[in-house]
């Protein structure tokens, strides 16, 4: 998957609404126009300099899209994976697996969309889907360890979310945890990219939203 | 006075005693006067004796000695069987390490066996469970197809058969649930669609029964008892299917089991939900229809207006979009479409 195929996919798609909110939430505080004003900013024009600060990651870094997408699904992974209970392991050698918790099944399905070779936008949002399920039920749970989640599509707030991944600790050890995970005052490096990229899939993913005629969640 | 004598053995005092063999000796004071007479007998039979018994003693500590002897050798030999002994328990013990190690081996290639067997086992438990449930939705199946036939012929079911229809319809509808919920089924897709289809069947069974049971009763019953005593319990299977565990396993199964991705498991379940919803709203409406129009003979007018209404509109949106459409399979499809609306 080249940057071009995930924004026709993702930004190009979106309806109004969830373009504007898009819009907002990354033009300022990562992308910026010189010339247009933020109300005037149409969907092509957003698409375009998505495209520009991709490019421009890539020149600046030496580093492929392909890697750098590699490398937001690890930092998602890396404040996620080790919050998810893990399935009790049986005590004698060929004993009965125990069943994982729901939270680990799910966690196990995103893994193994990202251990697929040459990613398709859809598995990538398919990743972003489950993790940030997750991700959402962690933040909820005051950062404790999760083993279960609501899959809906609702508990998703993109604010919410990315406030949070900006005060990820590096660890959860309590005399470290002051340290940062993520650094975003570089435009053009891996974590502002996972920032960007993440902003991108949620809100195309609440884009993606499907509503019952008589079920609401 | 003679020299002083120098006694070596009992034998040189035998020269100084008397005819009665007692030698006199004399005891001198402390001025070296004469003190007393002392009468000493030597006595060789006493002397002999003691030879004897020391030389018996001796022979016996040789006897003893020789006992020791052997039994040392007999210790010699015990504590060489107790090394036996220890070498045969060091070997029961490897035996039994040995027989330990074998019996685990046995025990985890059984626990392997006993393992798949056990899979082999929920399998056929499984498709048990789906023949039970297939078994037991067939029948209702076809209870309910008897009680449309019944009312195309203008026979329709007494409100006492009606009410074993809509009891066993739920019953059999929450064995179903039940078989979904606790995981024991091969084929989840096949339950699923058997969840709903009997769910829809319990929907159109239930607004004919209140019906029934409005007309019949109301009178005797009054505005308070309106519907049936086990109406909410009924319509209890309404909740089952909105609760959460129950979204869960549509989302995991639609994640796990089917090949759809996230768009695709949020447009299954949220369908399914939205269907769950849909049908008990039909109830309701039905029950409010019923107080609203109050005579069986209008309502059945007014569902007969409606019911031709909605063919019609139907029939009228298939003949649009197949106009000037001459494709065989289109034909077919159409003609198809058309006999499904005539039995609605």
């Amino acid at each position: 998957m080249d940057y071009q195929e995930l924004v026709k996919s993702t930004v190009m798609e979106l309806d109004a609404h969830s373009f504007d909110a898009l819009s907002k939430a990354i033009i300022g505080e990562f992308l910026s126009f010189s010339v247009i004003q933020e109300n005037e900013i149409s969907k092509s024009a957003l698409a375009e300099k998505v495209c520009d600060y991709f490019e421009k990651l890539e020149l600046k870094t030496g580093k492929s899209f392909e890697k750098h997408i590699e490398s937001y699904m690890s930092n998602i992974d890396a404040i996620v994976g080790r919050r998810i209970a893990k399935a009790p392991q049986p005590t004698k050698k060929d004993a009965t697996p125990i069943e994982p918790p729901r939270g680990r099944k799910y966690y196990n399905k995103a893994l193994s969309i990202k251990n697929t070779r040459s990613l398709s936008p859809r598995q990538l949002t398919d990743y972003s889907r489950f993790m940030f399920c997750l991700y959402a039920e962690i933040i909820n749970n005051n950062y404790k360890e999760i083993d279960n989640l609501n899959y809906s599509i609702t508990c998703l707030d993109p604010d919410a979310i990315i406030d949070s991944m900006k005060n990820e600790p590096e660890t959860d050890f309590p005399v470290l945890n002051k340290i940062r995970k993520f650094e975003i005052k570089n435009l053009y490096c891996s974590d502002t990219c996972t920032f960007i990229i993440a902003l991108i899939v949620l809100y195309k993913l609440l884009d993606d939203k499907i509503q019952g005629e008589y079920y609401h969640e | 006075m003679s020299d002083t004598l120098v006694v070596d053995n009992l034998e040189q005092f035998k020269q100084f005693l008397n005819n009665e063999n007692i030698m006199e000796i004399i005891i001198r004071g402390k001025n070296k006067k004469f003190k007393a007479f002392q009468k000493v007998a030597l006595s060789d039979l006493s002397q002999g004796k003691e030879k004897e018994l020391v030389e018996k003693a001796i022979q016996a500590l040789n006897k003893n000695s020789m006992l020791s002897k052997k039994s040392l050798s007999l210790v010699r030999n015990v504590a060489k069987l107790q090394q036996l002994d220890l070498v045969l328990n060091g070997l029961n013990l490897c035996t039994t390490c040995a027989g330990f190690a074998i019996m685990y081996a046995k025990l985890d290639s059984m626990s392997a066996e006993i393992n798949q067997q056990i899979n082999q086992l929920e399998g056929v438990v499984k498709k048990g469970n789906d023949v039970q449930a297939g078994y037991e939705f067939n029948k209702v199946l076809a209870d309910y197809q008897d009680m449309l036939d019944c009312r195309r012929r203008q026979q329709p079911y007494s409100e006492e058969k009606m009410r074993v229809l809509v009891d066993r319809e739920y019953n059999v509808l929450s064995l179903l649930i039940s078989v979904f919920q606790k995981g024991i089924s091969s084929d989840c897709k096949t339950l699923i669609t058997s969840i709903f289809s009997l769910l829809s069947m319990l929907t159109i069974s239930l607004r004919y029964f209140d019906e029934l049971y409005y007309f019949n009763n109301h009178k005797v019953l009054g505005d308070k008892e309106t519907w049936h005593s086990a109406h909410s319990k009924w319509m209890g299977v309404f909740d089952t299917l909105s609760s959460e565990w129950f979204v869960e396993k549509l989302q995991d199964y639609g994640t796990f089991e089917s090949k759809l991705n996230t768009i695709g498991v949020d447009v299954y379940y949220i369908s399914l939900l939205d269907q769950v919803m849909e049908l008990r709203q039909e109830v309701e409406d039905n029950k409010k229809l019923i107080l609203a129009i109050g005579d069986l003979e209008v309502l059945h007018a007014f569902r007969e207006y409606s019911e031709r209404e909605v063919k019609e509109t139907i029939e009228a949106a298939f003949r649009d979009a197949f106009e000037g459409i001459d494709d065989p399979s289109a034909v077919e499809i159409h003609k198809t479409a058309l006999q499904q609306i005539a039995l609605l």
